[in-house]
């Protein structure tokens, strides 16, 4: 064999990751270079170096830590029935359609309770309006009015011999 | 038979299997059995003991999560270091990650190392300690200085004794790939410590 023998072949032998075929080649090879022997010797003296690298110890209590947080992530799952579960049964499956359209029909419904309720909001503000106009002396004397922008357009104007309702803006 | 019925013979697929059926002592026996391999192989990759210990959680988490799924497709110890070296992986790229990596030698990531070569006297074995101490930061130095995917290789193969097809599959790469990358880490590291060899 002329030349010598790729280096990576010759990092692959000593790892025992050639076939039989190519080993026997390398082998041969190694009998007759002293080059490519020492090359393999450098490689095997690298690798020997690398267990200089000692193991370290996980700290201490890693184990029993570590395998409670996992019970206890896993616990709600279970004790639950498995919600999980019962999502991947639902969009999982054929129902998954009927599971959007339900979804649709909630937050429609949801929409229109919120609306009714914007309504009553507005169907109440009139009666505050009717409250305040009732008491509106007292809204004066605590200088609520300047707020109400809503009574601006009302009459102010007492009936006739009634004095009590005057609105004094003094 | 089936991909799957070929694994059936590895006794951690037994174990997940029986964990599958409500087992929870075969995970607790599968995790006692990996949980101390994978800190290191973490801690190799990473640098940094306390965030090994943590991908190592997340990686059982996940293996606890996959017990309604799981369906053996390599060897478990395959399987279980894809998971790790992907969560690896993920920390090594993170931004943030990559402005602290420098300090985690200085950090509690060495203790581990550091306790256990720490000299216990004055005198002769002291500085024999001294030497493998250096030796040894050499070594870590070098490996971690490697490219990611070489160091990977390296860590698989040269710390968890991986055979190249079994590394390739825990980095989800081809076998001539992790003989390629084995082949230039191997030639770095014999050039930055050929002091010692």
């Amino acid at each position: 064999m002329s030349g010598h023998e790729n280096s990576e072949e010759l990092v692959a032998f000593l790892d025992g990751a050639l076939s039989t075929v190519d080993a026997r080649r390398v082998e041969d090879h190694l009998e007759s270079c002293s080059a490519c022997r020492e090359t393999l010797d450098d490689f095997r003296r690298t690798g020997q170096l690398l267990n200089r690298w000692t193991q370290i110890a996980p700290s201490p209590g890693f184990e029993s830590r570590v395998l409670t947080q996992i019970r206890a992530s896993a616990r709600p799952r279970s004790a639950s029935g498995g919600f999980g579960n019962l999502n991947r049964r639902i969009f999982g499956s054929p129902f998954r359609w009927a599971a959007v359209a339900a979804g649709i029909v909630l937050i429609a419904g949801a929409a229109y309770w919120a609306s009714s309720l914007s309504r009553n909001e507005e169907a109440l503000t009139e009666a505050e309006k009717d409250e305040i106009a009732t008491h509106i002396d007292l809204y004066v004397d605590y200088g609520v009015i300047s707020h109400l922008d809503t009574l601006q357009p009302m009459d102010a104007t007492p009936p006739p011999g009634d004095e009590s309702s005057v609105i004094n803006t003094g | 038979m089936t991909g799957q019925d070929l694994y059936r013979d590895d006794p951690d697929v037994e174990s997940m299997l029986a964990f599958q059926k409500g087992d929870d002592q075969a995970f607790e026996r599968l995790f006692r059995k990996y949980s101390r391999p994978l800190v290191n192989f973490a801690y190799r990759m990473i640098g940094n003991r306390g965030r090994a210990e943590e991908i190592v959680q997340e990686v059982f988490l996940e293996v606890h999560r996959a017990r309604g799924s799981y369906l053996p497709q390599a060897k478990f110890s395959t399987w279980v270091y894809r998971i790790s070296t992907n969560r690896c992986l993920n920390e090594l790229r993170r931004p943030e990650r990559r402005l602290v990596a420098t300090e985690d030698r200085d950090s509690d990531g060495e203790e581990g190392d550091r306790a256990a070569l720490e000299p216990v006297s004055d005198g002769p074995d002291a500085l024999q300690n001294l030497e493998v101490k250096r030796l040894q930061d050499a070594v870590v130095g070098a490996v971690r200085s490697l490219p990611v995917q070489q160091r990977t290789a390296v860590i698989l193969c040269r710390y968890h004794t991986m055979a190249y097809r079994e590394a390739a599959e825990a980095m989800e790469t081809t076998e001539s790939a992790v003989k390629s990358l084995i082949h230039r880490a191997t030639v770095t590291l014999k050039d930055r410590l050929k002091s010692y060899l």
